[in-house]
């Protein structure tokens, strides 16, 4: 049964409506183009069709790299002696409140790029990074390769105990929220990075259960990161079905961020968790969306899928669709070779395949090891040329 | 997806709020697509027939009667119009088109066999519930206020239309 559930669900694509349907109808019911703004982005009034100066779109797809990145390195490289990564953020990501300040994090994280200095090199896509980095090997391997390696040592910042929350009532600094919460994490440098989000909770359900209680609640409020004030939301829903010889278990959650001088510019990530349970065996679904929308359209769409089977195999999918481009790489880690990821996949309509190792040096600085195809590339993990010359 | 507030936002369109199009679309698209899909049996005519299944209703909306199940009716729009577009086509195309008709689509239009074994196989109730439970990707629960019938009905739909496809598609050795 699991493996017809898996293959229409792999082949989902292939026969879902295209998102031009979409744009059809608009173009024939509002000629003049006014349906823009959907509800999310309209409940929190303010003007539209101002021009932005954030470049969203281009942030999404870095985000999902530094998400899958953080999740599946740690995971798959988790057996590697050098260096000991344990843990995971899909582990840590277990309730609403860890939900919220992930993606307070992972969206601040991204959000950073345009404010911060030491970022302005940083690509702005980083699928467009690899992309560019199989192309044009043979002439610029240690600047894109580099490229890359800042988006893993980001990616090693969020890692195991460098992603920290800690939610507290409210003081004397935002009165009109009831709760605080200060999420950490730190930057390739090894600095600490600290969002802070500002909220009130809109409670949805309480579950006890084996004498615990799970609270289920939606937050509204802000983000703060560097000057700029962003608001938030934050919405959950949970449901189990439980039959005779089958339970599931699903959850949803959404986190928006929007942007402040303009509502209908934002970031909408979306975690899907599905646990299935059927003749003894469970099977674990992990799926974040982020879509971007800019003046209430949707201009790209990241999805990245998780799955562990019960042999512990992980599989880690990530789709980058946008201007009718559509990017896919399959992530992998194989029985037997735990010390390396295995990534292909298509970018820009071609086919590309790599490894991405860690390893370490007879100093004892570990580095990424990338192996594209027949060629060989490696690259100081924490951008200290300096200190091994 | 909540019928009330699928409701809520038909109000508001219908109070003059277009920028509601794109909610009440992304709340119903797919059951429509694939109620017209099961029909016509080809990815690019289904679309078609969805578009215009759309921008009928939409044009319409006033005649809709609040609280009646909008999903309902839009799928009842989409289905008209797709056995209009499969009489049609019947008509002008002399062929099996109950065993080929997705052959009449462009390469990249054309379904995948594990759906296209699922329309034949199912009947049109089961093949809705599968696709809405298993490739778009709805619970249960909303499948089941989308369709107007109870819950325990869906789930036992969805596993004997998940049978049923096993067995075809184990018989046929491609699994």
């Amino acid at each position: 049964m699991k493996d017809i559930r898996k293959l229409l669900k792999e082949q989902s694509s292939a026969i879902l409506p295209d998102e031009r349907v979409r744009e059809n109808i608009r173009r024939e019911l509002y000629p003049e183009g006014r349906a823009a703004a959907p509800e999310a982005a309209y409940a929190h009034g303010g003007t539209t069709n101002t021009r932005k100066n954030w470049r969203i779109a281009a942030f999404a797809a870095a985000l999902a790299i530094v998400l899958l990145l953080t999740i599946l390195l740690p995971l798959a490289l988790r057996k590697n002696p050098v260096p000991p990564i344990d843990g995971g953020l899909f582990n840590q990501i277990s309730d609403d409140t860890s939900f919220y300040a992930y993606g307070a994090a992972s969206v601040g994280a991204i959000l950073s790029f345009e404010q911060q200095e030491s970022f302005s090199a940083a690509p702005q896509s980083a699928l467009r990074t690899l992309s560019t980095l199989r192309q044009s090997r043979a002439d610029a391997q240690a600047a894109q390769t580099e490229k890359i390696s800042r988006y893993l040592s980001l990616v090693e910042g969020l890692l195991s105990d460098s992603f920290e929350h800690r939610e507290t009532q409210n003081t004397a600094d935002r009165k009109e929220y009831d709760f605080q919460m200060v999420v950490t994490v730190r930057d390739l440098l090894g600095n600490s990075l600290s969002y802070t989000m500002y909220y009130n909770k809109i409670p949805l359900s309480t579950q006890v259960e084996d004498g615990e209680t799970e609270e289920n609640y939606a937050i509204r409020g802000v983000l703060l990161v560097g000057d700029r004030e962003y608001l938030v939301e934050g919405n959950g829903e949970h449901e189990t079905e439980i039959e005779p010889d089958e339970t599931e278990e699903e959850t949803e959650m959404t986190f928006l961020v929007y942007h402040p001088e303009d509502p209908s510019d934002y970031i909408r990530m979306e975690q899907e968790l599905s646990t299935e349970t059927e003749e003894g065996e469970t099977e674990i679904e992990q799926k974040y969306v982020y879509t971007t929308y800019v003046d209430g359209r949707e201009v790209e769409r990241t999805t990245v899928e998780y799955e562990q089977e019960e042999d512990g195999e992980l599989e880690l999918k990530l789709v980058v669709e946008a201007d009718d481009v559509k990017d896919e790489l399959l992530f992998q880690n194989e029985r037997g070779t735990d010390t390396s990821l295995r990534v292909r996949g298509k970018l820009d309509g071609e086919d590309t395949a790599f490894r991405i190792y860690i390893r370490q040096n007879a100093n004892g600085d570990t580095y990424y090891d990338f192996v594209f195809d027949q060629t060989h590339y490696e690259h100081d993990r924490f951008d200290d040329e300096e200190e091994d010359d | 997806m909540k019928e009330s507030k699928l409701e809520r936002v038909i109000e508001r369109y219908k109070a003059g709020d277009v920028r509601a199009f794109d909610t009440i679309y992304e709340l119903t698209n797919r059951s429509v697509y694939f109620a017209v899909l099961y029909i016509v049996r080809d990815k690019m005519s289904a679309e078609d027939i969805l578009q215009e299944t759309y921008i009928r209703a939409m044009r319409s909306i006033q005649s809709y009667e609040a609280g009646t199940n909008f999903t309902a009716w839009l799928a009842r729009i989409g289905k008209n119009l797709a056995l209009n577009h499969y009489k049609r086509a019947k008509r002008e195309i002399f062929a099996d088109f109950d065993t080929d008709a997705y052959k009449y689509g462009t390469a990249e239009a054309e379904i995948p066999y594990l759906f296209d074994l699922a329309a034949k196989i199912l009947d049109a109730e089961q093949y809705e519930i599968l696709m809405l439970c298993q490739v778009a990707g709805y619970k249960r629960r909303e499948v089941s206020e989308m369709l107007g019938i109870p819950i325990g009905t869906v789930t036992w739909k969805n596993n004997e239309a998940l049978k049923k496809l096993r067995t075809y598609f184990e018989k046929e050795g491609r699994s």
